[in-house]
C-alpha cells in the first residue's frame, strides 16, 4: 500500500489529477490542507469513481468550513495520519 | 474612488488571502468605495460553518463579518466559479451577488484601481 498525499487545491493545481492517475486501487490518498478542497464539485465525482481508499484530515475540513457527504472519504486525525504512514510502504506527497 | 479587490486565493494556503481582505478593509477605512470581487478559490473565503478551534490559525470568517462595519455593500461572486465547486450563494456567510463574466469586465472597466490578489 503507497500513502499519496494531496495538499493543494484542485481547482488551482493539476496535482491532483495527475496523482489519481497513479494511485493503484490498493493504495491510499490523503487529502491535507487545502487538498481536502477535492471533496467538492466534480472533483468528487472523480473520487466516488477511483478505487483507492481515500481519506481526509477532519481539522482540515472544519477549518475550511467544508462538511462532506458521507462516505466520500475517511476522516481521520493527525494521530491516524502517522499510523498510516507508518503502515505504508512509500509515502509520496505530491506537489 | 472606486476600488476593486479581486480575491482569488483560498483562505487558508499561506497568507495571501488574510492580507488581501486586510488591504480591503484599510481601504475602506480611509472612505474609499471598495468593491469585493470573490473569484476562483477565493470563493472558499465565504463558506460557512469555518472551525478554527482545532488549530492555531485565525478564522478569516470572522474578518469577513466586519466588512458591513467598513461600509462595504458590493459584494460579488462569480456564478461559474460557485457552480464549479457545487455551492450556492445560500452555503456563503456574507450575503454576495453572484455575477457572470460580462458582469465581472463591466467591474473590472468601471473601477478607478483594482486590486488582484
Amino acid at each position: 500500500m503507497q500513502l499519496h498525499i494531496i495538499n493543494q487545491s484542485p481547482y488551482q493545481k493539476s496535482v491532483f489529477s495527475q496523482a489519481i492517475k497513479v494511485a493503484a486501487a490498493q493504495d491510499a490518498i490523503l487529502l491535507v490542507d487545502d487538498g481536502v478542497y477535492a471533496l467538492t464539485g466534480d472533483y468528487l465525482q472523480q473520487i466516488k469513481q477511483h478505487p483507492a481508499q481515500w481519506l481526509a484530515i477532519n481539522e482540515h475540513l472544519a477549518l475550511r468550513g467544508l462538511k462532506p457527504e458521507p462516505g466520500a472519504a475517511k476522516l481521520i486525525d493527525f494521530d491516524a495520519f502517522v499510523s498510516l504512514s507508518m503502515k505504508a510502504q512509500h509515502c509520496l506527497s505530491w506537489y | 474612488m472606486n476600488c476593486l479587490f479581486i480575491l482569488r486565493q483560498s483562505p487558508y494556503h499561506g497568507s495571501l488571502a488574510r492580507e488581501a481582505l486586510d488591504m480591503a478593509l484599510a481601504f475602506a477605512a480611509f472612505d474609499e468605495n471598495v468593491q469585493l470581487l470573490f473569484l476562483d478559490d477565493g470563493i472558499f473565503q465565504l463558506l460557512k460553518d469555518q472551525d478554527s478551534s482545532a488549530l492555531v490559525i485565525k478564522n478569516i470568517a470572522k474578518s469577513l463579518a466586519a466588512v458591513e462595519i467598513y461600509d462595504i455593500n458590493e459584494i460579488y461572486v462569480a456564478e461559474e466559479c460557485l457552480k464549479r465547486r457545487g455551492l450556492r450563494t445560500d452555503d456563503l456567510s456574507i450575503a454576495a451577488q453572484a455575477v457572470d463574466t460580462r458582469i465581472i469586465q463591466a467591474l473590472i472597466a468601471d473601477a478607478d484601481k483594482v486590486v488582484n490578489l
